[in-house]
């Protein structure tokens, strides 16, 4: 039977390729309703990123501890996790920041509407943290 | 600043791998890898849980760099 720490290694490296696999799904979704202002089609996407979001906190983790009877939280949540996370938070307001930028000028020549420009940034913001949170994870067991 | 230590050296010492040492204070194995590979510097709770496990002083496993 694998020890707790072996499980919350599994755990963890699930949860990374999991933040790349959303990380995907974001930038799929963001191409393909480019140009799009359906409010209908908001509702599932605004949804998807507040599922994101959830996930980028410490949220999974204490609802594995629970599940675990209170010892996987332990595990999955420590010190270097926690530095990881803000390490992760930093990189997403960054790249917002700089995409703000980017964007900013080429919407005065190229007009675009204001739910893709909110829609780009929010991607850009959580795919950079999903992201940079994976490849520190990841690295992390090497 | 960088921050030397001999965590590496003390657990092999105690014939501890990662994981167990992990598990003696609680704490993920990517934990102690980061630590030993000089890219986390833990927190002062930490360092002390890792000293008691090994029955050292924090001193006797963390050292600043004196050359930077």
């Amino acid at each position: 039977m694998k020890s707790i720490v072996e499980r919350s290694e599994t755990r963890s490296r699930k949860i990374a390729v999991i933040f790349i696999v959303l990380a995907l799904i974001l930038t799929i979704h963001v191409i393909g309703r480019f140009g799009e202002d359906s409010g209908v089609r908001i509702i599932p996407w605004l949804l998807l990123i507040f599922l994101t979001v959830l996930n980028l906190t410490a949220l999974p983790a204490k609802i594995l501890d629970w599940r675990h009877g209170g010892r996987m939280g332990l595990f999955l949540n420590d010190e270097v996790t926690q530095s990881f996370r803000l390490k992760s938070y930093r990189a997403g307001f960054w790249m917002t920041i700089i995409s703000t930028f980017v964007i900013m000028p080429i919407t005065t020549v190229y007009p675009v509407s204001g739910i893709d420009v909110a829609r780009i940034l929010v991607t850009i913001a959580l795919v950079s943290a999903l992201m940079t949170r994976a490849i520190l994870e990841l690295n992390a067991y090497r | 600043m960088i921050l030397n230590n001999t965590l590496k050296i003390e657990r092999e010492r105690f014939g501890l791998t990662q994981a167990a040492l992990a598990e003696k204070i609680g704490v993920s194995r990517k934990t102690i890898n980061t630590i030993e590979n000089s890219i986390f510097v833990p927190s002062t709770i930490l360092a002390l849980k890792l000293a008691k496990a090994f029955d050292r002083q924090v001193e006797d496993l963390f050292q600043l760099d004196e050359t930077e």
